[in-house]
């Protein structure tokens, strides 16, 4: 589940916005100033951060600081109708700037952009470690038993392979996940390897039904691990790729 | 100040109570008319903060059932005209374009005013 902060004292808007994120997997948290913010940050950390800049300047100047300090990377999210205010929240990192929403079907538009946007972004960015059997086959008709050791819905980390496979080769595999009773068919393309048969592939086929159920057990896998047990790094390792270069 | 608070909306509830608390007054949150009238009935309360529009008793039906009560009401409403329908002695605050910080200012004027008979 997604975990947000709004930051704002309006009352209409807070109601609009509570509304509107009631039909999502979200779980929001409300502070009404800068001062409330901060222990909320403290606390917690936050996929999205709505910050109403028509709080006074001072406070959302604040919260802003707050969030770099934390070494936050939520998305940033301003609730102003002031160009100057609008151009100052891009300025300090805002990717979606709304209007106060007053009316539900606004609310249900703009918050239903930032959801679609977050999930992407914890879809690509995620990959959920594992442990599981899986059977690598290669475009030369290799085939060998390895350990599927990460996945996201970019890609996949393999070892424990037995044969040696090549940078740039096409692997095709299947993988039942972890609470899951349908194997996942992948067709990836080998972006580095490392001694010890282990190698990362990006994918580059997958049939659509398979995405859509890998996509969902990625998101609520990550959630119910929390951000400490998944892997936020890119799937591409040039620490890796250096080392099977040299 | 010992205050009650009847609003249904969880962010709304958590905001004031939140706010209202961090600067020392005493905040018991219920989301319903009937919880209200229960809480009522066991504490004493200095101000009732209430929406207007709430699940189970609306708030004429709960204003009906505090009668008697010696408590200034502030009624928090997102009716175009409040006036029209409530109390003329419950004061009042329209949620279009209110802040928190608006209202702040409305429950610390409240403080010294002297109650309201119902």
């Amino acid at each position: 589940m997604l975990s947000v902060l709004i930051v704002c004292e309006q009352l209409q808007v807070l109601e609009s916005l509570e509304r509107a994120l009631s039909t999502l997997r979200v779980m929001a948290t409300v502070a009404c100033d800068a001062a409330a913010a901060k222990i909320h940050l403290q606390r917690n950390s936050f996929d999205a951060i709505f910050i109403d800049y028509m709080l006074t300047d001072r406070d959302a100047c604040d919260v802003d600081a707050l969030r770099l300090l934390s070494g936050s990377e939520a998305t940033l999210i301003a609730i102003t109708n002031s160009g100057a205010q609008q151009r100052s929240a891009f300025s300090h990192g805002a990717l979606f700037s709304f209007p106060p929403l007053r009316n539900m079907d606004q609310a249900n538009r703009c918050v239903g952009s930032v959801y679609r946007f977050l999930v992407q972004k914890l879809r690509r960015s995620t990959r959920i470690r594992l442990d599981q059997p899986c059977r690598i086959t290669s475009d030369v008709h290799i085939h060998c038993e390895a350990t599927m050791l990460d996945i996201s819905t970019c890609g996949f980390r393999v070892g424990g392979c037995s044969v040696e496979l090549r940078q740039g080769a096409t692997v095709s595999t299947a993988v039942v996940l972890p609470g899951q009773n349908i194997a996942i068919d992948l067709t990836a393309r080998i972006i580095w390897t490392s001694p010890g048969g282990q190698f990362g592939a990006q994918i580059t086929h997958i049939p659509a039904d398979r995405r859509r159920m890998l996509e969902a057990w990625i998101v609520e896998r990550a959630a119910s691990l929390g951000t400490t047990s998944v892997i936020t790094q890119e799937i591409h390792s040039p620490a890796a790729s250096e080392r099977t270069a040299s | 100040m010992r205050i009650l608070l009847i609003e249904d909306s969880k962010f709304l509830g958590q905001a004031i109570r939140d706010t209202l608390t961090r600067l020392g007054h005493a905040v018991t949150l219920v989301g319903d008319g009937m919880l209200a009238h229960a809480a009522f009935e066991t504490d004493a309360f200095d101000l009732l903060i209430m929406d207007w529009v709430l699940p189970k008793f609306s708030g004429a039906d709960l204003l009906a059932r505090l009668q008697g009560r010696q408590v200034p009401i502030l009624i928090i409403s997102g009716l175009a005209e409040p006036e029209s329908v409530m109390p003329s002695d419950c004061h009042f605050l329209r949620k279009q374009g209110l802040t928190i910080a608006e209202l702040v200012r409305t429950v610390d004027s409240l403080a010294p005013a002297a109650p309201i008979s119902l």
